[in-house]
């Protein structure tokens, strides 16, 4: 009988493992799915009253010319001209959450410089006027260059300049637009002046042109 | 000795239906018979989510940032798939839900390939852990 004993308890300790192991719980997950859907639109700002834009002049540093009817972009050497544009980007009415899937600056060159220049866009991180003389352009901050073009030397030509990654950023961080300024970093020459047409103009003023979602 | 064939009868019925339990115990994981367990399937809290991407000069995404992510999901793993039209997917990638407060945000920044954000409609998410 002890024998008996022994051994019935010997067949349930092992089965009663058996059984322990058939019950082990596989384990908790978490799982979680959902969509977000987006709405596309365009919007295009251009107009003297969206549009602040003007030019300075290094060789008349106090002058200013944001009532020209051109902008002026000239590299280094004896006079060093700069153009500035911004736009009010607010008849948009585009949340923080949105962003832009491009945005284009279109400016009118007439007359071209010839050779043709490549010429930077640097955004332009603290406010100015359409009254910026070059003095005062010294004190502003910009940030890194967003681009560059290259302008060519064809009178009359509208120029498509990316700028999306900045005002994807602007739409973000619903900051103030204070624009670029265009400059030319290059080497000077004989006719390396480029000109556009300005908001003050009758036609062919600068343009922004955006896609964005939201 | 008639008392010993009965205990012996008995001990070899134990030993049956033990044996069995036993067999079940060994079933694969990957059977298709696996029905039973404990196996809890919940959200980490997450009732909703909002991305937001970065895009280059191109208009090109370069990353998708996602907030509002319950710190209870940290250490789990977010999914997003950018969908363009008809629901198809445009690129997309994952990443791990990291320790934060008072909620998580997360970036994915390896998207598969490129993607133009003109042709983004929308995104798809998965939290996923355990």
């Amino acid at each position: 009988m002890r024998r008996l004993a022994i051994l019935v308890t010997a067949v349930f300790a092992i089965g009663g493992t058996a059984a322990y192991g058939a019950t082990v719980a596989i384990g908790s997950w978490h799982l979680w799915a959902g969509t977000q859907t987006l709405t596309k639109g365009t919007c295009t700002v251009s107009g003297s009253s969206a549009t602040t834009d003007t030019y300075v002049d290094s060789s008349h540093a106090s002058n200013n010319f944001g009532n020209a009817t051109t902008l002026q972009v000239k590299p280094d050497g004896n006079q060093t001209l700069w153009t500035f544009v911004r736009f009010d980007l607010s008849s948009c009415s585009l949340p923080t959450t949105g962003g832009a899937d491009s945005a284009t600056l279109k400016l009118f060159l007439n007359p071209a410089p010839n050779p043709g220049r490549t010429l930077t866009v640097t955004p332009v991180l603290s406010t100015w006027s359409q009254t910026l003389t070059w003095t005062q352009a010294q004190r502003l901050s910009y940030g890194a260059a967003t681009t560059t073009f290259a302008t060519g030397n064809t009178n009359g030509t509208t120029l498509s300049i990316p700028v999306t990654v900045d005002v994807d950023a602007l739409i973000k961080s619903s900051t103030a637009s204070y624009g670029w300024r265009i400059s030319d970093t290059g080497a000077a020459a004989g006719g390396d002046k480029a000109t556009f047409t300005s908001a003050n103009a009758s036609s062919n003023v600068p343009q922004l042109v955006i896609s964005y979602e939201k | 000795m008639k008392t010993l064939s009965k205990t012996l009868g008995f001990v070899v019925v134990l030993a049956a239906v033990f044996a069995s339990c036993a067999a079940a115990a060994t079933l694969a994981i990957g059977s298709a018979s696996l029905a039973a367990g404990s196996v809890t399937v919940s959200s980490c809290g997450v009732s909703s989510l909002v991305a937001t991407r970065n895009v280059d000069n191109s208009g090109n995404v370069t990353q998708v940032n996602v907030t509002g992510i319950p710190t209870a999901c940290s250490g789990e793993t977010l999914s997003v798939t950018l969908t363009g039209a008809g629901n198809a997917s445009v690129g997309g990638g994952s990443t791990t839900i990291g320790s934060c407060a008072p909620t998580c945000a997360a970036t994915v920044t390896s998207l598969g390939g490129t993607t133009s954000a003109a042709n983004v409609n929308g995104y798809s998410f998965a939290v996923t852990g355990q």
